[in-house]
């Protein structure tokens, strides 16, 4: 398995789209957080603190789904393609470790990914106006938290992409199917929600609903066990199914 | 210990009611080139991908240095190096990176093992070029060191030539001669190019339409391939006579362009070309011939030819 892993990781510090989604990212983050804390001196308002702009930023995470998506195509689809794939699963290692290999690191990318951004406004902001302060909690504990929740939905969400990308085994396909997915499903659930209720009682218990919470101050216990256990349980229940589909698919 | 590095047992493969294979029995001795035959679709490469894990058989089973149960076959898996159907290679890493991929893939320790096959397939000099960049010859002498990293026992070359110039043909051949006469390493291979497996090949496997139709040796191959004399004067019914007669042949044909196939003396001709010119015949042709391997396999397929 180790090996597994150490080839993926050499793999994804190779690929060149999760290198420029890394340029991308840090770029849209530095810029986002100066041209923020210009435009807000020019209006005359106090510019944002770092934690305002680490909530912010986790509040809309759809430059993550956005990269995962990107990944998920060029790091685990684009294989089919190239036949790379053939390669990899006639190589002795067994299916269940092959897929979990490429999971595991597809997740660490996207959390870096999904860190990326939110990282960034953090430190430029508080470089140029300090840290801030949070009514309600202590910022540490609450940087902590955030950042492991973030990464936990980055492998939840990783999960879900990874069986996608398996299931349609190639780039293109790959990246607009799960972009259509991801930013489509909260409507998709808004709209059926309000003609079958309990479709919109699972809503509230997916990692599309959760990761809008996922800044939340002081959430209270259920929330946050919620906010802990959905993602692992997407993690397992997807990850399970990406490698039920991986060893019977007959490799092209 | 067995003897054989691969068995397959009445291996069978459907598709969607098709079958793609069916109850192939094949066995491939250590040490040897083993060249499939086939037509596109006969299912060469069904049973490549079934041997190497990629696709599973509808029936049948297969044996591999001697293992049968899923989780030995996975492991003896690990003794084999294959290229299928194309070279298998990241576009915009260098040859040096693709190995290393598959060095760690693959848990072999140190990248001495990098330049060994790098240096036997002749692209140590290909520094930071994109393998996106190569030719097809070296996109295939890639796909054949990433195959010989870890060194393989058992080397499994779907169609290695293709895109190959004929120098790049003959390089391969030799390589892959050298590989199996200097580290005794078995290869399957098949390939469109008949003639240049009939040079490299020890054992032929022809399959058709998914069936085994035939397993020789090279020199079994060479027995089958009947050779003749080629006779063509100006007088083919006085010629029958005299070889019927005079030399009394039995096997030879009469052929509707008036040339004769003598199937006997093609160790001593001059018997033949004395006994003619004696008869006061002319000889406009007079030539021993043969069916090569494409000969053979045309005539034992059916004739039957691509469309």
């Amino acid at each position: 398995m180790n090996n597994l892993i150490q080839s993926e990781w050499y793999k994804l510090w190779k690929d060149r789209s999760f290198r420029a989604l890394l340029w991308m990212i840090s770029a849209a983050g530095l810029f986002w957080s100066i041209f923020k804390y210009i435009d807000q001196r020019m209006d005359g308002e106090s510019p944002a603190t770092g934690i305002e702009m680490w909530i912010s930023a986790l509040m809309g995470s759809y430059i993550m789904i956005i990269g995962i998506c990107v990944l998920a195509g060029f790091f685990i689809s684009s294989e089919y393609t190239t036949g790379v794939m053939k390669s990899i699963a006639s190589s002795g290692n067994s299916r269940g470790g092959i897929i979990a290999a490429k999971q595991l690191v597809f997740s660490i990318g996207c959390a870096i990914l999904g860190l990326l951004f939110p990282v960034i406004n953090f430190v430029v902001a508080t470089i140029l106006s300090g840290l801030g302060e949070l009514p309600g909690e202590d910022i540490f504990p609450y940087l902590l938290r955030t950042f492991g929740l973030l990464i936990l939905f980055a492998a939840a969400f990783a999960s879900i992409a990874t069986l996608i990308a398996t299931l349609m085994a190639e780039g293109g396909k790959t990246i607009a199917f799960t972009m259509v997915f991801f930013l489509f499903i909260d409507i998709f659930f808004a709209a059926v929600g309000k003609y079958i209720s309990f479709v919109e009682t699972i809503y509230h218990y997916t990692v599309f609903k959760l990761m809008y919470e996922l800044g939340t101050v002081a959430p209270d216990g259920g929330l946050y066990l919620r906010m802990i256990i959905i993602p692992l349980i997407t993690i397992v229940c997807f990850g399970m199914i990406s490698a039920w589909f991986y060893r019977r698919k007959e490799i092209k | 210990m067995s003897d054989y590095i691969l068995k397959s047992n009445h291996l069978t493969k459907v598709y969607k009611m098709d079958f793609a294979l069916h109850n192939v029995n094949i066995s491939i001795k250590k040490g040897a080139i083993y060249g499939f035959i086939g037509q596109n679709g006969a299912g060469k490469s069904t049973f490549i991908r079934i041997i190497t894990g990629l696709a599973s058989p509808t029936d049948g089973s297969i044996e591999l240095f001697g293992k049968r149960d899923e989780q030995d076959l996975s492991d003896a898996r690990k003794r084999i190096g294959s290229i299928i159907e194309s070279p298998a290679l990241y576009p915009n890493m260098t040859a040096r990176e693709n190995l290393e991929t598959h060095r760690l893939l693959r848990g072999i320790p140190g990248q001495a093992c990098i330049d060994k096959v790098l240096t036997l397939v002749g692209l140590q000099d290909t520094g930071k070029k994109k393998s996106k960049n190569f030719s097809l010859g070296m996109k295939q002498r890639l796909g054949l060191a990433i195959a010989l990293l870890g060194d393989p026992e058992f080397l499994i070359l779907d169609e290695p030539t293709n895109g190959l110039d004929p120098m790049g043909v003959i390089e391969m051949r030799e390589l892959l001669k050298k590989l199996n006469r200097e580290h005794g390493i078995t290869i399957l291979i098949s390939s469109h190019i008949l003639s240049e497996l009939h040079l490299l090949a020890t054992h032929f496997g022809i399959i058709h339409k998914g069936e085994l139709l035939e397993q020789l040796s090279a020199s079994e191959l060479h027995e089958k391939c009947q050779h003749y004399l080629h006779i063509k004067v100006d007088d083919v019914g006085k010629a029958a006579a005299v070889i019927e007669g005079e030399l009394a042949a039995t096997e030879f044909e009469v052929m509707p362009d008036g040339t004769i196939k003598l199937y006997q003396f093609v160790d001593t001709p001059g018997r033949v070309s004395v006994a003619l010119t004696s008869e006061g015949l002319v000889i406009e042709q007079f030539m021993p011939m043969g069916e090569d391997l494409e000969a053979y396999f045309t005539n034992r397929i059916g004739g039957e030819r691509n469309e």
